[in-house]
């Protein structure tokens, strides 16, 4: 849903990070950990997520009805809390993509144009 | 369905018996991303301290962490829980509406017959609720009093006031914060702006203080002043919003428009709102008294009077201080009427000031009926639902095995009774919409046909203390209707097997179902047998002889203003040609005038005779009859009898001075109700007024009610006088026509003949007499009907109810009749057998529903009229039509009993 344009870094953070861990998600059922690693991996570190801030947003996403959780067995046995993303999850990840897209094709133009071009 | 990983492996789940708590979830949770970034920091050559001690670092704030994580998932387990219990219940409503519909007989039987028990109850509770239970729409309602004098020495319980007494009580009774008078009348009213006729409206006079008393807000204006309501006042009038709107076309100036009432222009001054409704509703505008207390008028107890008492005042103390002032009257006002002193009529009146509260005066005499009906309808309601738990019942044992299974199953019987009470709750919310929608066009009926005279009719309304009523009706129908098998769900288990079929658990519940039907039977009886002496009190009631012919006569009332008829002599000319007009027209036969016609209310007139060759032992007033002034043939118009002397003669030729008595009053006064040796008799109507002589006794006729006995009436001529107890020659009779045909087609023609005389008279109260005889039992017409309707249904649901049990009982004893019968018993024998114990429980039930009756009786004999409570007829003819409507039912199940085949029967057994 289309959002006021944020005033703090932790608003566009937040928004932003919700599409990051949806997106994350959409391969597949995945727990906090690697999720958080994945980000970190993908991003060449340009991103730096507080792990409680992710670990937040993710319970927040699951009382949203965006992802689901189970608890489960990682690949070395040991008891780990999995999340999915459920279609109403799918179809908010869609919707964040479009959106931080056109905002980031926005900045872009603005900040690459080579000349004033009269309104 | 389980969650995959990215390279499509299944989770393994955690399978738990039931979810682990919320904080230590949240701890697993945050200890297994720490372990596993400690295991990859070792991994790259930490050791474990600086690898816990970094992944810590990275993590952040693990304490606040937990706190927040923790609160989130508070959040979404809570919203979970309600989601989850309201998906129990849409799965519950959606699964009893299917398993309703597969069963469309009940459920249509059930919403039927719980539709019309709350309906009843619901349309009862709104006219209860608004007649008798809301306040009056006035300030402080609770301290209003109507104002009374008890007068036992002449047998006049409940006299009204009279200027002298109100003005004594006005100023020096200390309990009071105020009394005002009010009259009740009627007038040719015409609104000025010409664009309607004059009609004959209701009016009333009013002190400007009985407005202060009952503490009105007019809509627009103002109420009067003291200063209008004085003698020599200019003309002033309010009138009422529904005048106001439908002559006026609420025009909003219409403070200062003129009015014309008699002949005479009053100035409004403004305008009462609907809900005011003294004297009653239907009043088109009030006039000041304009009463002197110095000259009061001539006329004597004849206002009514409404006073305020004294905050913390009780009534008691108010009568004891209004009997303590009332001697004052005698020196204060001591004249009363023209050769009669204050201080004499109180002496032989004596009069006993008592207070009743207003609202009883207002809706005092209709409650005895109104709490009947109430009580009829709780009745119905009750039936009905037992009804409903009969018919629920019937299914219920009908799934017993399935029940059975499921329980087996391990279903909880909180979830059956559940699922079950789901049922119970859709087909009672739905009656409950339609039971609204009932009482709707109820309530549209009674406004539109019922008695007109019902006060505070117009305050009867479906509002939110009646929606509030039937949400509670509803679900206490569905309470009633569902107890009984709810609780044979909770007393434990149910038998599996064959057993089911035939068990003795089946037994109780068909001795619970027995017993249910014979109340249903009881309750109908007692419905039944009131109706039926109310049907009996209404044929008694219509064929009491009033003591005049009311077939093919019709009354036209004319008013002459006093102002455009000023002298006796313009009156009675009127009059005269009037009914020499009205003779010579084609299809009358006779024609005559009168001040009152019986069972109509207009033109009472009580007034004592002093007669000749009495002596009044006593201090107390002669007996009082009933005056009326009469002109033309009406005597033989209305078919009234002369038992001896002459009747009047011709109205220009009659001189004042004769009069006529009805042989009541031959028999009071002169104890020969024949009238031979009355005839010459004189009388005066005050101890010093003119003699008059009676010249003939006609009979008696009945004149309030058809109820009331015959009145002592005492007739004279409409001619020219000076003086009859200070009333002038009458101004408001009624012509009264004999036709051939019917009455009715004469209207235009007399109406014509009313215009050539005067173009300014409206015609008004145009009626049969026969209208007006039928409208006089109007009331009881109604209650009859009402009862009449509430008694079928009631039957015919107490039938249903016996033919449900004794249908289920040949259901239960299939194999044991089919036994008898192989055995040797006839088909007679077994029906026999079954219609004998359909009769056992019918005649329980009459026992039990005589004996409701007979607690009934005080409360049914004070609504009926020439009969006893236990007539024979009403109380008879209801336990016979019970006996009849149970044998009915019960036959079809005899027969069924009677076909039973034993080789299928013993056959399905095996």
């Amino acid at each position: 849903m289309p959002r006021a344009p944020a005033h703090e870094p932790e608003d566009l953070l937040r928004g932003t990070l919700d599409a990051l861990v949806l997106k994350t998600l959409s391969w597949g059922a995945r727990h906090g950990y690697e999720i958080a690693r994945w980000i970190k991996q993908v991003s060449r570190e340009t991103l730096t997520v507080e792990d409680r801030a992710l670990y937040l947003a993710l319970h927040r996403l699951e009382d949203r009805g965006l992802v689901d959780s189970e608890w489960g067995f990682s690949d070395n046995n040991r008891r780990a809390k999995y999340y999915r993303l459920t279609s109403a999850g799918r179809a908010e990840l869609r919707a964040r993509t479009s959106h931080l897209t056109r905002y980031t094709e926005a900045l872009l133009r603005v900040l690459d144009a080579a000349q004033w071009e009269a309104p | 369905m389980s969650m995959r990983r990215p390279d499509g492996s299944k989770v393994r789940r955690v399978v738990s018996i039931g979810d682990p708590p919320i904080e230590a979830a949240v701890d697993d949770e945050i200890a297994f991303h720490v372990e596993s970034r400690v295991i990859e920091l070792r991994a790259q050559g930490l050791s474990e301290n600086d690898a816990r001690r970094i992944a810590l670092d990275e993590y952040g704030d693990v304490q606040a962490s937990r706190r927040e994580l923790a609160a989130v998932d508070r959040h979404f387990h809570r919203r979970r829980r309600v989601a989850s219990a309201l998906d129990g219940i849409a799965q519950d409503i959606r699964h009893a509406i299917r398993s309703l519909r597969r069963r469309p007989t009940f459920c249509l039987a059930a919403l039927g017959t719980l539709a019309i028990g709350i309906g009843a109850l619901v349309t009862m509770f709104a006219i209860v609720d608004a007649i008798l239970l809301r306040p009056l729409p006035y300030r402080d309602p609770e301290r209003l009093v109507g104002t009374w004098h008890d007068m036992a020495v002449i047998n006049l319980p409940h006299a009204p006031q009279s200027a002298q007494t109100y003005f004594t009580y006005a100023t020096q009774a200390r309990t009071i914060d105020g009394i005002g008078l009010y009259v009740e009348s009627s007038a040719n009213v015409a609104a000025t702006n010409g664009k309607t006729d004059p009609q004959r409206l209701a009016i009333a006079g009013a002190t400007a203080t009985l407005f202060t008393v009952l503490g009105v807000t007019p809509l627009r204006g103002h109420l009067f002043t003291r200063e209008e309501d004085q003698p020599g006042a200019e003309p002033v009038a309010v009138i009422s919003e529904d005048f106001w709107r439908s002559t006026y076309g609420s025009d909003p100036d219409i403070v200062g428009k003129l009015v014309d009432v008699d002949g005479e222009s009053l100035r409004i001054v403004g305008v009462l709102p609907r809900s005011f409704q003294i004297p009653r509703a239907g009043i088109a505008l009030w006039v000041p008294l304009n009463i002197d207390p110095a000259n009061p008028p001539p006329a004597a107890f004849t206002y009514e009077g409404i006073a305020r008492l004294k905050p913390g005042v009780s009534r008691q103390m108010a009568e004891r201080d209004f009997a303590s002032v009332l001697p004052r009257a005698a020196e204060l006002y001591p004249k009363f009427v023209p050769g009669i002193t204050t201080g004499q009529i109180l002496a032989q009146t004596k009069p006993r000031p008592f207070l009743t509260p207003l609202r009883d005066d207002i809706v005092g005499a209709v409650s005895g009926t109104l709490w009947a009906t109430a009580a009829a309808a709780v009745l119905l309601y009750l039936v009905a639902c037992i009804n409903v738990g009969n018919l629920a019942l019937v299914r219920f044992d009908a799934r017993q095995s399935e029940l059975a299974v499921r329980q087996a199953l391990g279903a909880g019987s909180g979830r059956l009774a559940r699922s079950y009470f789901s049922e119970i709750a859709i087909i009672a919310s739905v009656s409950g919409l339609v039971a609204l929608v009932l009482a709707r066009v109820a309530l549209g009926l009674l406004a539109r046909d019922g008695p007109s005279d019902l006060p505070r009719l117009a305050e009867v309304a479906i509002d939110w203390r009646s929606v509030l009523f039937l949400l509670f009706a509803s679900a206490g129908a569905a309470m009633l209707s569902g107890v009984i098998p709810l609780h044979r769900l909770r007393r434990g288990t149910l038998p599996l097997g064959r057993g089911t079929r035939g068990g003795t658990a089946s037994r109780t519940a068909n001795r619970t179902r027995q017993t249910l039907v014979a109340v249903q039977i009881a309750l109908a009886l007692v419905v039944l047998a009131v109706s039926g002496l109310l049907v009996r009190s209404f044929t008694r009631l219509n064929s009491v002889r009033p003591g005049f012919d009311a077939d093919h006569v019709a009354t036209y009332w004319v008013s002459l203003p006093p102002s455009r008829y000023p002298t006796d002599t313009a009156i009675v000319h009127f009059f005269a040609s009037l009914v020499d007009r009205a003779r010579a027209l084609p299809g009358v036969s006779s024609a005559g005038l009168t001040s009152r016609v019986p069972l109509v209310h207009r033109g009472f007139n009580d007034n004592p005779l002093y007669a000749e060759g009495v002596v009044q032992t006593d201090q107390k007033l002669p007996p009082l009859q009933l005056f009326t002034t009469i002109g033309g043939d009406y005597f033989q118009t209305m078919r009234i009898p002369l038992m001896s002397g002459k009747l009047f003669d011709a109205m220009d030729v009659q001189r004042e001075g004769d009069a006529i008595v009805s042989s009541r009053t031959a028999a009071t006064f002169w104890h020969d109700s024949t009238g031979r040796s009355v005839i010459g008799i004189r009388f005066r109507v005050l101890p010093t007024s003119r003699w008059y002589t009676i010249v003939g006794v006609v009979g008696s006729t009945r004149d309030s009610s058809l109820a009331t006995a015959a009145v002592p009436g005492v007739y004279f001529p409409e001619t020219e006088t000076a003086d009859r107890s200070g009333a002038r020659t009458a101004h408001t009779l009624a012509l009264v026509l004999r036709t051939r045909e019917d009455p009715s087609t004469l209207t235009p023609a007399v109406r014509g003949i009313v215009r050539e005389l005067d173009t300014s008279l409206p015609l008004f109260d145009v009626q049969s007499m026969s209208a007006a005889v039928r409208a006089s039992t109007a009331r009881l017409r109604f209650t009859v009907l009402v009862l009449g309707a509430a008694a079928i249904v009631t039957l015919a649901l107490g039938a249903l109810g016996l033919y449900g049990v004794m249908g289920y009982v040949v259901a239960l004893r299939r194999r044991e009749i089919g036994i008898r019968i192989a055995l040797g018993a006839t088909p007679g024998a077994v029906a026999g057998a079954t219609t004998r114990e359909a009769m056992t429980v019918t005649a329980i039930g009459l026992a039990a529903g005589l004996a409701l009756f007979a607690a009934a009786a005080p409360l049914a004999r004070s609504m009926v009229f020439g009969v006893a409570a236990w007539d024979p007829v009403a109380v008879g003819g209801a336990g016979a039509m019970l006996v009849a409507a149970a044998m009915l039912a019960s036959w079809l199940p005899a027969r069924r009993a009677a076909r039973v085949d034993p080789a299928e029967t013993l056959r399905a057994d095996g």
